[in-house]
């Protein structure tokens, strides 16, 4: 899960820039924005930083899992029945993915980009509750969850497109 | 103050040597304001230094 050294700079970079368009893009249009560069790149909290953090966590799930790369992932896509909700985690998780297209016609109705940025961090914060209750790797529902996270990367990844964000491999 | 403004956040010392945080308004004439240029480069500086500080723990 961690930068090598080689990738220091790019890493920094891409997640630096990223922090500061989350920070500009989740402020409500109609309260005011305090400019702050603690709050902007701040690696717990509503910032790009942690969102990017908990992205980066999913995808190592994922590699760690043997059916959640390549064509491995492939084949449990194409041969399994979906995935199956067994827990309170899994529901929430599941439910604040598909909200994706809802948020983005109404960021566009109201004008309101700040709804795909509370739409991402809230799908972190369910990330979070997740990891803590659910395992993946070895258990029994493996299958079942890693086409849940694989799920919730693209949602996120599609998310941090639309916001001009660029994505990490490794933090 | 009427909504929808930009402002920042400076630190200053009152009376008592407290440090107190305010949200003023940004005045680009006094020159304390921050250019785009300067935000992007602190923005990767910051990150590579919280990878430094987690390279040395």
């Amino acid at each position: 899960m961690q930068v090598t050294a080689d990738k220091l700079e790019e890493t920094a970079e891409r997640m630096g820039i990223s922090a500061i368009k989350y920070f500009d893009l989740k402020q409500n249009r109609v309260q005011n924005y305090v400019f702050s560069f603690d709050k902007m790149l701040d690696p717990k909290g509503n910032t790009g930083v942690y969102l990017l953090y908990m992205y980066v966590r999913v995808g190592s799930i994922l590699e760690k899992s043997s059916h959640g790369t390549g064509e491995a992932l492939a084949k449990l896509k194409k041969e399994s029945e979906g995935f199956k909700i067994t827990n309170q985690s899994e529901k929430e998780l599941a439910l604040a993915i598909l909200r994706l297209p809802e948020q983005l016609e109404l960021a566009v109705s109201d004008l309101q980009i700040n709804r795909v940025c509370d739409l991402v961090y809230e799908i972190a914060v369910k990330i979070a509750e997740f990891y803590n209750i659910s395992k993946v790797v070895g258990s029994q529902e493996e299958e079942s969850r890693v086409l849940l996270l694989e799920a919730t990367k693209k949602v996120m990844a599609k998310a941090f497109d639309l916001l001009g964000m660029k994505t990490i491999d490794k933090i | 103050m009427p909504f929808g403004m930009v402002l920042q956040e400076n630190v200053t010392e009152n009376e008592d040597g407290e440090l107190v945080k305010k949200a003023e308004k940004i005045k680009t004439r006094e020159g304390k304001s921050t250019k785009l240029a300067e935000l992007l480069d602190e923005a990767k500086s910051r990150a590579l230094k919280m990878f430094d500080e987690r390279l040395q723990n």
